[in-house]
């Protein structure tokens, strides 16, 4: 499947050629997707509801949830030494930051970062999902993961307040039976996101056994 | 405070957003597009000369996408779109770092049903709802015994500014006992058992931290004490700028309080005396400049204690404590104990800057002289709020003097400040974090430091430059208006100059009193007005020295006059031109205030009356009838001197005269958030060969989710002679000559900064 991003951009040029670039503060993913007759499962019945209802429709992709959850950028901060997260350098967070995101109820999720040094206590990694908190303190440098799973679908928050010298990095959360081991996508996925599903296209295929099989294609676009 | 900068050259754009008080449906709503437009055009600025329009309003419109649909006739009132809101612009960075970009208040709305868009226009908050008539109080109103005590003429802008929300100094409670800016004008205070005047024996001048009023002299505060003095403690707060040794004193009731603020010695300390500075508690150390808004400010508790002793009363303590920010630590207590009869209930406060006030011993009459402004008097603890409220405006001296500062009837508070300012060629605006700031006209020709060079090859679009002949004059002609001041003398039988008189016959119904508001027509009263007489019997020099009341019990002045007792007549001065004369009727029939021959006769005088009625004229260059481009300013009422007024045309016309003054509009530049209206900056392009200053006279944002593009409006400004010390400025006449060895003057003119390099 391939995912389209959207983020508007504008160019300006200075009279003796400089270019300045700015761009839309948010990108807009789209994904077209093809759902042929002899994949028809209960997906196609929430696909084709999503289209005609007025409510919000979350999209998720299996793999992105996996790999993390968290909006792009939250994931690092903006100060050297890097961090190295299971192979990936990453610049580290050093001031509190908040992060939101969403989680899904049921699932076995992890908060999982890697840290430079122990907090002693200090300095500590938090998230409050529905219907309860985890709250990591690291020990000592390294990788650092702890389980949970919430009650239902809903936001998740993320709290860094770091103390130096526990500087933070490589922050994810994840769908999974285990911990992650890596930082696989580099720079979150925001995943679960709010989409609209536009109509699908319907291709009449075949009649099988008395049933008409049609092939659908999406068009599901991230809003909000 | 927000750091304003030059944004990276690939840029992520910061979320626009749109909160507004009392509209729950705008709270953080995200803007889709957006304008903001903010322009100096007030003053007699260089390219600008004849755009002489006055006020400029900031204007801003954002169409916005509400969470929830708004709309006028909604129910539920926090989607209920209303005007005249309090708003707030701000761009919001990924980081969660916000810039405000500006103070504003909703004006139109327009919105559809078939579109959730919906549009808010903006006006700047400061400007709006404040198109009331102002007054001044009146200045210099001791006149009689220290003449020639003129002010500069940031004194009406800053009595303006502060009306219309941008105090340089604290406001304080609305109901604190005095405050008084101590800029040299009678304060009333707001608190009906509490009256003040301050009076500035010294010179006054501008604070360093940019307050006006420091005085280096003494001011007196008569504050009538309303109710009698009770046994007990009592307790005051004081705040007041402070630069040195200052002394606090009630000359009636004997306490006095001196504080040392002295930031070059590294002294902060106060001591408090019972007995009129006779003799002291022990002197208490404070934590000098804790606060980064008023590094200058001291605040004072001061308590008393009075105690009852059979039939008398005595003061037998007195204690003070100062600190010098919100939350810093207190000093400890000076206190200081002895017995001092209670004297009468009233209380003259003395502020003493190392000045020998009359009459009060201790305090010593020698330098080192200390400053003083904002003072601030209470008897409730005051908050933080009122005594140490964040800084607004940053005032500056304009440059000159006003004799006796007036406003033209009907002018508004902006009309004032922008009128004023810019008759003395300066301007007022409202920087990017929402601080008023006087430009001076030094500041607006660009002889202070430039700001940050702009490469304009590679930071702007192109420079497309304008060469209006309508920007220069061959003849400069600037008229002012000075003030006649007429002054009684009570040794003579000189008349007390009138300044008002009742142009029609006034009638009073049985035991009516009225109040009647009056505008004095092309003058201002300074001082005590005459009291009213009724003018009977042989005529004497009283008659004129009076102000005049007749009253009749017909309306034809048949018969003789009611007796002074029947019908009496006061007069409470408002402001410099206005004035409430309170009439009663004490008889049982109506009375008709009318003199002899049926003529309305009800007049006002006054000790000193201040007339402006002869324009004069400062001219300068071609004469008026050879001239083809005049150029005609008229200063009434800003500038009220020959030698003021000369400076101006001197100024203006070195302005005009030359020519070559080329101005650019509408420049696209790239995003810099720090670029601001009234700011001069060094243009540079090598490959133009340009090399000049230029004023911003406009800022324009024009913002989507896809840009934001910043446009901005430029007068060229020429080199000044500060330009050129500041290019050589180690260097001797002698190694310039050297350097300039071949040029001529002509090479000099084309290009005055070339330095032989």
């Amino acid at each position: 499947v391939q995912v389209a991003a959207d983020r508007p951009r504008s160019e300006f040029r200075s009279v003796d050629g400089n270019r300045y670039v700015q761009r839309s503060p948010q990108t807009r993913r789209q994904w077209e997707l093809t759902i042929p007759y002899a994949a028809a499962s209960a997906n196609t019945v929430a696909v084709l509801r999503a289209a005609v209802e007025s409510e919000d429709v979350w999209f998720a992709s299996v793999d992105q949830l996996a790999g993390n959850m968290l909006p792009a950028g939250a994931s690092a901060g903006a100060t050297a030494p890097a961090i190295d997260c299971g192979g990936v350098p990453l610049l580290s967070i050093t001031a509190s930051k908040v992060i939101s995101g969403r989680v899904r109820g049921g699932v076995s999720t992890w908060l999982s970062f890697w840290t430079d040094a122990g907090s002693g206590g200090s300095a500590a990694v938090s998230a409050v999902y529905p219907s309860g908190t985890r709250l990591v303190f690291p020990a000592s440098a390294g990788f650092w993961s702890s389980p949970f799973t919430p009650a239902s679908d809903g936001p998740v928050s993320i709290t860094v307040a770091p103390g130096l010298p526990c500087r933070v990095a490589g922050l994810m959360v994840t769908e999974g039976p285990s911990a992650p081991t890596a930082f696989v996508h580099g720079e979150g996925s925001g995943m679960p996101c709010r989409v609209e599903v536009q109509d699908p296209d319907d291709t009449l295929t075949m009649r099988h056994d008395g049933h008409w099989r049609h092939d659908y294609s999406v068009t599901i676009r991230e809003v909000g | 405070m927000v750091v304003w900068a030059k944004t990276a050259d690939s840029y992520v754009l910061p979320s626009i957003k749109l909160s507004v008080t009392g509209a729950g449906w705008l709270s953080g709503a995200a803007v889709g597009s957006w304008m903001v437009d903010r322009e100096l055009v007030a003053s007699t600025i260089p390219g600008n000369i004849r755009q002489r329009t006055g006020l400029s309003i900031g204007a801003a419109s954002v169409t916005v996408r509400p969470a929830v649909r708004a709309t006028p006739w909604s129910k539920t009132p926090a989607t209920r779109v209303t005007d005249g809101l309090p708003a707030t612009l701000y761009a919001e960075a990924s980081d969660g770092t916000t810039k405000t970009l500006g103070a504003w208040v909703t004006d139109e709305t327009d919105g559809s049903l078939s579109a959730e868009d919906v549009t808010v226009d903006l006006l700047e908050a400061s400007f709006v709802g404040r198109e009331m008539p102002q007054t001044l109080p009146p200045a210099n109103w001791n006149r009689p015994f220290f003449p020639n005590r003129p002010v500069d003429p940031v004194w009406p802008v800053s009595r303006m500014l502060e009306k219309v929300g941008f105090p340089s100094v604290p406001i304080g409670r609305e109901d604190a006992m005095l405050r008084v800016p101590m800029d040299g004008a009678i304060q009333a205070s707001g608190d009906r058992e509490w009256t003040a005047g301050g009076q500035i024996v010294g010179g006054w001048s501008l604070m360093p931290d940019g307050t006006l009023g420091g005085s280096s002299g003494s001011a007196i505060l008569s504050v009538a004490t309303g109710p009698p003095f009770a046994p007990g403690t009592m307790t005051w707060h004081i705040a007041l700028n402070v630069v040195g040794t200052v002394y606090l004193v009630d000359d009636a009731q004997g306490w006095m309080v001196r504080v040392v603020n002295d930031q070059s010695t590294g002294t902060y300390n106060v001591a408090a005396s019972n007995n009129a500075g006779v003799s002291w508690g022990t002197t208490r150390t404070f934590a000098g400049r804790q606060s980064a808004d008023w590094p200058d400010r001291v605040q004072i508790e001061l308590s008393r204690t009075l105690t009852s002793a059979g039939m008398s009363m005595s003061w037998t303590s007195t204690s003070a404590r100062a600190r010098s920010s919100a939350v810093s630590s207190w000093s400890s207590l000076s206190t200081h104990s002895s017995t001092l009869p209670l004297a009468t209930p009233d209380s003259r406060i003395w502020v003493a800057g190392g000045y020998a006030v009359p009459g009060v011993p201790g305090i010593p009459g020698s330098p080192p002289a200390g400053r003083f402004s904002a003072f601030i008097m209470d008897i409730a603890q005051p908050s933080s709020d009122d005594l140490w409220a964040p800084r607004r405006a940053f005032l500056k001296p304009l440059g000159g003097d006003l004799g006796m500062p007036m406003v033209p009837p009907g002018l508004d508070a902006w009309g004032v400040i922008q009128d004023c300012a810019s008759a003395n060629l300066g301007g007022v605006v409202i920087d990017l974090d929402g601080m008023a700031r006087v430009l001076t006209r030094d500041d607006l020709a660009g002889t202070g430091a430039a700001g940050a060079a702009v490469d304009v090859g590679s930071e702007w679009e192109d420079l497309a430059w304008t060469l209006d002949p309508e920007d220069t004059a061959d003849r400069v002609e600037v008229s002012f208006t000075p003030p006649t001041i007429t002054e009684a003398d009570f040794g003579s039988s000189t008349l007390a100059p009138e300044v008002w008189s009742a142009d029609g016959v006034i009638p009073l119904n049985a035991g009516e009193t009225i109040t009647i508001p009056v505008t004095f027509d092309s003058k201002a009263a300074i001082g005590v007005f005459s009291t009213f007489i009724v003018p009977v019997g042989t005529p004497s020099a009283l008659w004129s020295q009076n102000s005049t009341i007749c009253s009749y019990d017909n309306p034809d002045g048949a018969g003789v006059p009611l007796d002074a007792s029947l019908v009496t007549a006061s007069a409470r001065q408002t402001s410099s031109t206005t004035a409430e004369i309170t009439v009663a009727n004490r008889t049982g029939a109506m009375a008709y205030l009318v003199d002899g021959n049926g003529d309305p006769c009800l007049i006002l005088r006054a000790r000193t009356v201040a007339t402006y009625a002869t324009r004069q004229i400062v001219e300068r260059g071609a004469a008026a009838d050879v001239a083809q481009r005049p150029l005609q300013v008229d200063l009434t009422p800003w500038v009220q001197s020959q030698a003021h007024a000369s400076t101006i045309a001197d100024y203006l016309w070195d302005r005009v005269s030359g020519g070559g003054l080329w101005k650019a509009s509408s420049v696209r530049c790239r995003l810099d958030w720090s670029l601001d209206i009234g700011q001069v900056r060094s243009l540079a392009h090598s490959r133009s060969g340009l090399d000049a200053k230029a004023l911003i006279t406009k800022v324009h944002f024009d913002g989507s989710e896809v840009q934001i593009a910043q446009s901005l409006d430029l007068v060229l400004i020429p080199w000044t002679y500060s330009d050129f010390a500041a290019t050589w400025p180690t260097q001797t006449y002698a190694q310039f000559a050297t350097a300039q060895g071949t040029r001529t003057y002509a090479d000099h003119e084309a290009d005055p900064l070339w330095t032989g390099a």
